[in-house]
């Protein structure tokens, strides 16, 4: 599978295409302080068309990171609570009967827009979890007998509390699986904190304005797909997804009690069309072993299964990860 | 006078041929020991010496021996060759008495047939005596006693002995394969070669990648992987760091500070070499002929300037003592770029 591509002509279409990408996270860093990961992982699952969990505490800008997102992308943004007494319905929309008209009409839910943030996903029962994950893989609603198409730009960025965990409903390792990227918030540093504070005592809070349309981020999509992967980075990634299936062939025999199951082919998908996209936001038309490692951890750490004696061992995903990075040989 | 003489000599003639007779054929019993304690059992040997050619019949002597003497086993009859035409029979009975004096033992008939006659002759009597222990009746009845113990013999424990051998060396077998398929190496392996010290190692990799010609050959991509390959297990067996496993920025991170041993130029060239096969590897870049000796020179150097003559690899910190050499590899005829 020889492509002809002429990287000099791919690299000088990515600096055109990708010259929003600084606007965008300018735009953001205008109301964000720090989290340069988040805003990173937003820009990614926006290029490649994924959707992101996001883990962390409460108060660490998840909502206003997407927000100030689609401000900046002049994009229509729904924001859903999830709550146990929630219903699909809520989330898709339903058939409601006018007395005017005579005749029932569909009321489209708030997940008709173009970025939704999910919050505290595993608040919600699982026939409404099911109901959205569907909608994020299928990018179609059926309301009664008629079937609506979600926008080219749909962007799911889901939440969840890591420290709450009483009447929850854990995401099912199926439906977790259908998460791009999993990120996991930290607190921002002393200094950030300072400048978040000081923003937060201005007069008026900063916003971000448009400085790029939907169409220009479909485009750029496009563009990212004609990013040059080598057959030596496919292999990389197939190692790296191998060594989390059988931890012994690749010299890790210690991790081959503590994983249950291994990362899934849409892990070696999403870890291809993340290091793409990674290569487009630093401006490179091919992707080279940096991209892959730098996506990484957030493509994996929820695909793989802990038993409990990993969990007895306090052995994180995290770390097994690293390992598997530090053992399997870089083209 | 003359009458009487001869009948005297015919008769005297007579009585001297039978004891030829009995003096050819010799029969004696004999007991291993005269007495016994009640109940203990001894050998009766029965040995008869004869003339080969001549037909001795043994009596079947069944249970008894008569007078109380019980016979409890027959071994089997044992004959030899004694010399001068002469056959010794031997014949062993184990007996034993439980009454308790003396036992008289009846001689023991053979029936001899020699030349078609057949004669009766008998054994010498013998006498068994049979002990009883001193048995105080005043201390009453006592315990039966246990059997005794017979020693244990070699003969016995040997299969076991053999057996546990066998299992104990299935199992060790068994655990030895096992931990060698664990750590997957090879049931049975040689001694592992002595380690080259890396430059050795490098420097023939590097030369015999200079005569392969690759890049002329349009195999560019091969010719740069070959290289970096090269130039990562030399860092990784010269400093200890894990560079096979390291993206080019990880492995370049490792050096270039001022006291690190591959700074300066030598870092330069380095990175040179590492950011031009990334893109040979990764970008399909071509370079130019000029670049393909650069790197193999840049190569060369590094391996011939930080190069140490000890086997083992000095650690990251201590580092700094490296022996360089005068000679540039630009000069050195082997490490010539390709023109």
């Amino acid at each position: 599978m020889d492509q002809k591509v002429d990287i000099r002509e791919l690299n000088e279409k990515i600096q055109r295409e990708s010259s929003f990408v600084d606007l965008i996270s300018m735009e953001m860093n205008k109301v964000i302080v720090g989290q340069k990961h988040l805003v990173e992982s937003l820009l990614i699952g926006l290029l490649s068309d994924g959707h992101i969990l996001l883990e962390g505490v409460p108060g660490l800008a998840k909502t206003l990171a997407i927000n100030t997102l689609s401000n900046a992308v002049d994009a229509k943004f729904a924001r859903i609570q999830f709550t146990p007494d929630l219903l699909p319905a809520d989330l898709l929309g339903t058939m409601m009967y006018s007395q005017k008209k005579e005749e029932f009409m569909v009321k489209k839910g708030p997940i008709f827009t173009n970025f939704v943030l999910a919050d505290e996903i595993n608040r919600a029962p699982a026939k409404v979890q099911s109901a959205l994950l569907e909608a994020m893989q299928e990018r179609q609603i059926t309301i009664g007998d008629q079937t609506y198409k979600l926008d080219q730009l749909f962007l799911v960025m889901a939440t969840q509390n890591p420290i709450e965990q009483e009447g929850t409903y854990r995401l099912p390792e199926a439906q977790v699986d259908r998460f791009m990227l999993k990120v996991v918030l930290n607190y921002p540093k002393k200094e950030e904190e300072k400048q978040i504070i000081q923003l937060n005592l201005l007069k008026s809070f900063p916003k971000a304005t448009a400085v790029v349309r939907p169409a220009d981020i479909i485009r750029a999509r496009d563009v990212v797909k004609e990013v040059y992967m080598d057959e030596k980075i496919q292999k990389y990634i197939i190692d790296i997804i191998f060594a989390t299936r059988e931890p012994a062939a690749h010299g890790l025999e210690k991790y081959k009690e503590m994983i249950t199951y291994g990362a899934s082919p849409r892990a070696s998908i999403s870890l291809a069309q993340a290091s793409k996209a990674y290569a487009f936001i630093k401006r490179r038309g091919y992707v080279i072993p940096e991209d892959i490692r730098a996506v990484c951890h957030d493509v994996l750490r929820h695909r793989i299964g802990l038993s409990y004696e990993a969990e007895a061992n306090n052995l994180t995903a995290e770390e097994i990860i690293s390992e598997i990075l530090n053992t399997v040989e870089v083209p | 006078m003359l009458k009487i003489k001869y009948p005297i000599l015919l008769s005297l003639l007579l009585w001297s041929l039978s004891p030829v007779q009995a003096q050819q054929v010799k029969i004696s019993a004999s007991l291993e020991k005269d007495s016994i304690w009640l109940g203990d059992q001894i050998h009766m040997i029965l040995v008869a010496e004869y003339p080969e050619g001549t037909q001795l019949q043994l009596p079947a002597l069944r249970d008894s021996l008569g007078n109380g003497v019980e016979v409890i086993a027959a071994a089997k009859r044992d004959s030899s060759s004694i010399g001068d035409k002469r056959v010794q029979l031997r014949q062993t009975y184990t007996i034993t008495a439980f009454d308790s004096g003396p036992h008289p033992i009846r001689p023991i008939p053979l029936i001899i047939r020699q030349s078609g006659k057949a004669d009766t002759l008998k054994s010498n009597p013998l006498v068994l005596f049979v002990k009883v222990p001193n048995i105080d009746l005043k201390k009453g009845f006592a315990d039966i006693k246990k059997p005794y113990g017979a020693p244990v013999t070699f003969k016995e424990v040997a299969p076991w002995i053999i057996g546990i051998l066998l299992v104990a060396s299935i199992v060790f077998l068994l655990i030895y394969a096992l931990n060698r398929r664990k750590k997957n190496i090879p049931l049975f392996s040689l001694p592992p070669k002595p380690k080259l010290p890396p430059h050795v190692v490098a420097l023939s990799e590097l030369n015999k990648l200079k005569e392969e010609q690759l890049w002329q050959q349009d195999k560019v991509k091969d010719y740069y992987t070959r290289l970096t390959d090269i130039v990562r297990i030399y860092l990784e067996e010269r400093f200890e760091v894990k560079a096979m496993e390291q993206t080019t920025d990880q492995t370049l991170a490792e050096f270039g500070a001022s006291d690190s041993p591959i700074s300066g130029k030598l870092y330069s060239e380095l990175k040179q070499t590492l950011d031009t096969a990334d893109l040979v590897k990764f970008a399909k870049y071509l370079p130019l002929p000029d670049e393909n000796h650069q790197v193999l020179s840049n190569a060369f150097t590094l391996v011939e300037k930080t190069k140490t003559e000890a086997t083992e690899a000095p650690k990251k910190q201590e580092a700094p003592e490296v022996k360089t050499t005068s000679v540039a590899p630009e000069e050195r005829n082997e490490n010539k770029p390709l023109s």
